[in-house]
């Protein structure tokens, strides 16, 4: 109906789309590539000034090849993982159940980055985002049930109502050394965005530069979220200071995430970010780079360093100048990083604020905290005990999902009872002893780290299982023989991903007798590496599945051997280097090597109810053929398969593949290899 | 249009709403797909839909298709409204994929309008805050003119140029990175 090459009279005559508010006409051009967007401003005078109104910016299209296949939607704070730049996500949390039902979720063993780029993907994703924070106001300012909310510009929605700002930047980029084309669309972005601070006296100026795609999102008043979705891929440790100085009239944000970032540095690419935040005249962030990062990027640093002029002065000056300038704060940068920025105290009694999140701060919660709305904390990397979290807690009487990452201070955390979790999420805590909370609520856990001693976690649930649906576990090393234990904690688990250095490693020799019977579990989701040498997977795995008598997926992420030259410290963490990706070759197969004949192993889940099996980064290694012949041909009820290879020739690719489906031993199952 | 919804919302299912068009015309849907509407959630909310809820912005025709819309949409969300308010993350949830991809098809085929409704929707989605309906339906219209010249958008649209040769250069000028 709409094919554009037919220009049909519309009814009514005239020009109806110009009549459209500028809202419904920002939205329009919210789904268009920025460069479009802006050259709308040529239709008529009506159109000239409305790129004001647009609150989504994509800077490149499509969208690059998403790399991390721990894409969840669960993994609501996915930001360290993800090197797909994903605003929405981080950004839509708290409204996202306005929106449509969550986009279906793809079977776990199909890797998205396989996925041709999808314009409904864009615009699901998108849809995640837009229009949120004005409805969300409005409920925030509707929930009468909590005290009532404070006065101040967070919760005068209705001014916002034609927004005049961008509420997302999206910058879409993968490519390396593109700087310059890069570096100068920043700098229209903030000439661009200059504009708006006059009218928008709360908005936040900004500038940015990176090799790397990378992104972040920002809405004037209700939402201020500034994350790094990339994963470097050398993982820098360091901490680095994010400087946050409060400002009396500044009002909090619905939603604040403040992390601080580490640049990219590695041997493909020097990516060296620098930021800063404005809130009108005010600096509220700035971030200057680590020796550590300069020393080892020596060339070329100074012109990839973002900077952001001041938005009332002209930027013309700047950018000739840019690299002095530049050179200069690198000077500067020590100072800043020496002190550890406490949180400010302020931030501790925001009525409105829903999600909190932090990175590398000092901890000191006043002694009265106050955050009755808070719904989400994500604490990262953060110095202070645990009597401190539990501070906040108790002061957030709706808190329902937490996650605690890298937070070597917490030793003991006992949650208050005030809050009800539904979810907890804990990641590389390695201090943490002890957990204690009352999980009547909890359907959903989250670990990451060593295997936890059996005193780990304590559940008061006046004495009935808890009904936590979802358990994701994910340890750091080989052991996962003393994780019955925890797993035993979830008997009523629905979905379950447990990922360690070697797949099912450990499960066989001790088979823990005491090995809790799932029965309620429909998903398996298994990461690790299986190397070549492995033989005993096969007797792993047909012991994991003997305890899983209702599973009905089954899917295997099969980690690639470690990059070169990483520490075995940092192995377990999935790095998908994209030039790796497209480059490396780690099909494993050999034709000559023969597999043994299956062993006709009765599994009472794979002969009944299993009906989908994913493969992922599937390298057709021996031990890997084996699991995968084991699997499909003692499953004769799986309708689906989803094989994802690793990168490799093509030919070898599809060697395995009619290997693969010679196994299938339900000849009329859809087969799917990527 | 006026029955009752699928059925499965099981609590929200004795609560109906009233709609009543510009037209005068009144529609009666279940309260969960009245609720897709923000506006009207926050009347519920406020307790004021008791006699009906008038529309006066939204033609009876025009309010047909929005309540198919929600009707069809509210199915889906129903799943999500069993949770708890606070948390959103519904991956555990196990989503059933082939409702949703129905859902797609749903809404593929339901763009399929002549271009006055379309507006006609996009005002009536904007008026009655479903977010879903109005991202849909501006992306259409953004699919129509993406790749198209400022000319041939105009053409499409019935745009009058209103803009003098200098104002157009100063567009140019200002906005030199859009037409690189």
């Amino acid at each position: 109906m709409m094919d554009g090459s037919h220009p049909q009279p519309t009814a009514g005559g005239g020009d109806r789309l110009s009549k459209l508010g500028d809202r419904e006409l920002g939205n329009i051009l919210s789904f268009l590539p920025a460069k479009e967007a802006a050259r709308a401003a040529l239709l008529s005078s009506r159109w000239r000034d409305l790129f004001a109104a647009v609150h989504t910016v994509s800077l490149d299209e499509p969208e690059p090849p998403q790399l991390d296949d721990n894409d969840d939607n669960f993994d609501s704070y996915s930001w360290r993982r993800s090197p797909s730049p994903d605003p929405q996500r981080a950004a839509a949390v708290p409204w996202r159940r306005q929106q449509r039902p969550p986009r279906p979720q793809p079977p776990r063993g199909r890797r998205p980055s396989a996925r041709p780029p999808c314009r409904h993907g864009i615009r699901r994703r998108r849809a995640l985002l837009h229009g949120g924070p004005v409805g969300l106001a409005r409920r925030v300012a509707r929930r009468a049930r909590g005290p009532p909310p404070p006065p101040g510009p967070a919760l005068r929605a209705p001014p916002l109502l034609p927004p005049p700002a961008i509420r997302c930047l999206r910058k879409v980029s993968a490519r390396h050394g593109s700087f310059s084309s890069t570096h100068t669309r920043n700098e229209s972005f903030s000439t661009q965005h200059e504009s708006f601070s006059f009218t928008q006296p709360e908005s936040f100026s900004f500038s940015f530069t990176q090799h790397e795609s990378f992104c972040f999102s920002f809405a004037q008043h209700e939402s201020f979220s500034f994350t790094q979705q990339q994963e470097p891929f050398s993982f820098t440790q360091q901490q680095e200071p994010f400087s946050f100085t409060h400002h009396e009239p500044f009002s909090f944000p619905t939603q604040i995430e403040l992390f601080s970032f580490s640049a990219r540095v590695s041997p493909t690419s020097e990516g060296i970010l620098g930021y800063r935040i404005r809130l009108g005249s005010e600096s509220y962030g700035d971030r200057a780079l680590s020796p550590r990062q300069r020393s080892a990027t020596n060339s070329r640093r100074s012109d990839s360093y973002g900077r952001s002029p001041s938005p009332l002065s002209s930027s013309s000056d700047d950018n000739v100048a840019c690299d002095e300038k530049a050179a200069r704060r690198d000077e500067e940068a020590p100072r800043l990083r020496d002190r550890e920025l406490t949180v400010s105290t302020v931030l501790f009694t925001c009525a409105a604020l829903r999600s909190l999140s932090l990175g590398h701060f000092r901890l000191a919660p006043p002694a009265k905290v106050s955050l009755p709305s808070l719904e989400a904390l994500l604490l990262s990397h953060v110095s202070g005990t645990g009597a401190r979290v539990e501070q906040i807690i108790a002061g957030s009487p709706r808190l329902a999902d937490l996650t605690l990452e890298a937070c070597e201070g917490v030793v003991r955390l006992s949650v208050p009872s005030v809050a009800r979790l539904r979810r907890l999420a804990l990641r590389c805590c390695h201090n943490l002893a002890a957990v204690v909370l009352d999980a009547s609520e909890l359907v959903a856990f989250e670990y990451r780290g060593a295997v936890p001693d059996t005193t780990f976690l304590t559940m008061n649930n006046g004495g009935a299982s808890p009904n936590v649906a979802y358990c994701k576990v994910d340890i750091c090393g080989q052991e996962v023989a003393k994780l019955a234990h925890l797993l035993q904690m979830f008997p009523n688990a629905k979905r379950l991903h447990l990922e360690s250095a070697g797949l099912g490693s450990g499960i066989d020799k001790d088979v823990p007798i005491n090995f809790p019977t799932l029965s309620g579990l429909r998903r398996l989701e298994l990461r690790g590496r299986l190397p070549d040498d492995d033989t005993a997977v096969v007797g792993a795995m047909s012991r994991i599945l003997g305890h899983t008598p209702n599973l009905q997926a089954l899917s295997l992420i099969l980690h690639p051997e470690p990059p070169y030259g990483l520490s075995a410290r940092l192995s377990y963490i999935r790095h998908y280097n994209e030039v790796e990706l497209l480059d490396v070759h780690s099909l494993k197969y050999s034709g000559q090597s023969v597999l043994a004949a299956a062993g006709c192993s009765m599994i009472p889940c794979l002969r009944n109810s299993v009906r989908e099996i994913n493969l992922v980064h599937y390298q057709g290694g021996r031990a890997q053929r084996a699991l995968a012949k084991f699997l499909l041909c003692n499953a004769p009820g799986i309708d689906e398969l989803w094989c994802e290879f690793a990168e490799g020739p093509l030919w070898t690719q599809t060697q395995l593949m009619r290997e693969i489906k010679g196994w299938v031993t339900n000849k009329s199952a859809k087969t799917h290899f990527l | 249009m006026a029955s009752a919804g699928s059925g499965d919302e099981k609590a929200a299912a004795a609560a109906m709403i009233t709609l009543i068009s510009s037209d005068n015309e009144k529609f009666e849907v279940t309260e969960a797909t009245a609720t897709l509407s923000q506006t009207i959630r926050h009347m519920i909310e406020d307790g004021c839909t008791d006699g009906g809820v008038p529309l006066p912005n939204v033609t009876s025709k025009i309010l047909a298709r929005v309540i198919e819309y929600c009707k069809k949409h509210a199915t889906a969300a129903a799943g999500e409204e069993g949770s708890s308010s606070s948390f959103s993350d519904a991956a555990f949830l196990e989503v059933d994929r082939a409702f949703l991809e129905e859902l797609e098809e749903f809404d593929d085929a339901f763009l399929e309008v002549d271009r006055a409704t379309l507006f006609d929707l996009i005002l009536a989605a904007n008026y009655l805050d479903i977010k879903g309906l109005l991202n849909l339906t501006c992306q259409k219209v953004a699919d129509s003119v993406k790749g198209k010249t400022p000319e041939q958008i105009r053409e499409m649209y019935n745009i009058v140029n209103d803009l003098t040769p200098e104002e157009e250069a100063e567009i140019r000028r200002e906005t030199q990175w859009a037409f690189e």
